[in-house]
């Protein structure tokens, strides 16, 4: 978890400030993952700090969002004319 | 990609509560402001695409107008797309050193696994043989089947009954409909490569807001055929185009659900390969359902009783291609 935490803080994802006041501040958690070695044995927790996006608040915390979602029609022909040009 | 979310830069001012067990002693009472973009938030996906387009665009790439997860690259006689399903990607180049040449710049941004050549992509497997691709869902089409709990049932030899058509309001409701809207979904993901049962599909999901023993009945008959026909899939095989042709069939008026749902039951499938093929019905090339078209062609259909429309666009292929296939 102190790995996973010093990554966080490595990779610049955020900046401690004095609260702000009148500021929607959303809530995290740290959701564990079991890892278990080949034999079946449990090596460790992996620790994921994730958001509650329910506490976010659409036009305060997020504008638009959108999910990158491939089109299935694409795909089919992005590997068709992968295809025809071998 | 590895961490797709932690790498997105976020431009909305988000505060977050510090982490539990991780409080700055000195500062217990501060919030932390967020600059790069956590697992949860929603705008997440939306900021990872950002980073990635953005990065993208530095080397050459350019965003498609019809599917924004679809990046073009041409230079010269070199060509690359992109295809980027959230955090999967899709790599395909003209030549091998391009390929090379691209890994190595997304390598130096962000870190990423090359898992080398396509063979299994979003529950679709792919298969090289002779110069072709077999594009199937074969493991998915029995996770319905075992979804469905009918493991053991006998195999229908058409996915539909030609006679009757369903009717909206009559019979009784089906008990689950949160099975029924499930399995509808489930096989809905599967017309992306059995073409052959979308109409089918198309049919049982016009009733997911209320569906009836009857339209449960048809939902399982299309799963009965799948049980018959699991290792069928596309067959993808080297063409040499020059145009572009659309084909669509229209039954205006036949849709069987009165007013408050368009009335005309348009299919289209383009074919990329030379016109003259839609008989051969072992190849289907490329199988598009595009409601686009379907507006299109609507003014042009008789209002009364049926019509059949075929329409024969013929349009320069490498230009057009994307508007027609994709818009």
């Amino acid at each position: 978890m102190t790995d996973e935490f010093d990554d966080l803080i490595k990779n610049k994802t955020w900046v401690l400030v004095p609260r702000p006041p009148d500021v929607n501040i959303t809530r995290c958690i740290w959701l564990f993952k079991h890892k278990y070695k080949s034999n079946g044995d449990l090596e460790r927790y992996k620790a994921c700090l994730v958001v509650n996006g329910r506490s976010q608040e659409v036009g305060i915390d997020c504008d638009e969002t959108f999910s990158p979602v491939v089109k299935p029609a694409t795909i089919r022909v992005v590997l068709s004319i992968a295809v025809s040009k071998n | 990609m590895k961490n797709a979310f932690l790498h997105g830069h976020l431009s909305e001012t988000v505060y977050m509560h510090q982490p539990p067990g991780f409080r700055d002693r000195n500062n217990s009472d501060h919030v932390c402001l967020l600059k790069k973009s956590l697992y949860g938030l929603k705008q997440a996906p939306r900021a990872w695409y950002q980073r990635f387009a953005s990065f993208l665009s530095t080397i050459g790439f350019v965003n498609s107008k019809s599917d924004h997860s679809l990046f073009i690259y041409t230079h010269g006689h070199d060509t690359a797309y992109i295809l980027l399903y959230v955090d999967d990607i899709i790599l395909t180049t003209s030549s091998h050193s391009l390929r090379d040449t691209i890994i190595v710049a997304l390598r130096s941004e962000f870190s990423m696994t090359d898992l080398g050549p396509l063979n299994y992509f979003l529950g679709v497997s792919a298969k090289r043989h002779s110069g072709r691709l077999f594009l199937h869902q074969s493991k998915y089409a029995e996770d319905i089947i075992s979804r469905a709990k009918m493991v053991n049932c006998k195999p229908a030899l058409t996915p539909v009954d030609t006679k009757s058509k369903l009717s909206a309001t009559s019979g009784e409701k089906f008990a689950d409909p949160t099975l029924y809207r499930s399995l509808a979904g489930a096989l809905q993901y599967l017309t992306f490569t059995r073409p052959d049962i979308s109409y089918a599909v198309q049919q049982i999901c016009l009733y997911m807001h209320d569906p009836r023993t009857s339209h449960f009945a048809t939902l399982k008959h299309i799963i009965r055929y799948i049980q018959g026909t699991k290792e069928f899939g596309l067959h993808l095989s080297p063409s040499t185009v020059t145009n572009l042709s659309a084909y669509s069939d229209a039954d205006w008026g036949g849709c069987p659900i009165p007013i408050d749902l368009p009335r005309a039951t348009v299919y289209t499938w383009v074919p990329i390969s030379s016109p003259g093929l839609p008989n051969d019905r072992q190849h289907y090339p490329t199988l598009v359902q595009r409601p686009s078209i379907a507006v299109l062609l609507t003014p042009l259909l008789s209002p009364a009783g049926f019509e059949t429309c075929y329409l024969n666009f013929t349009a320069p292929f490498q230009k057009q291609l994307w508007s027609i296939v994709t818009t």
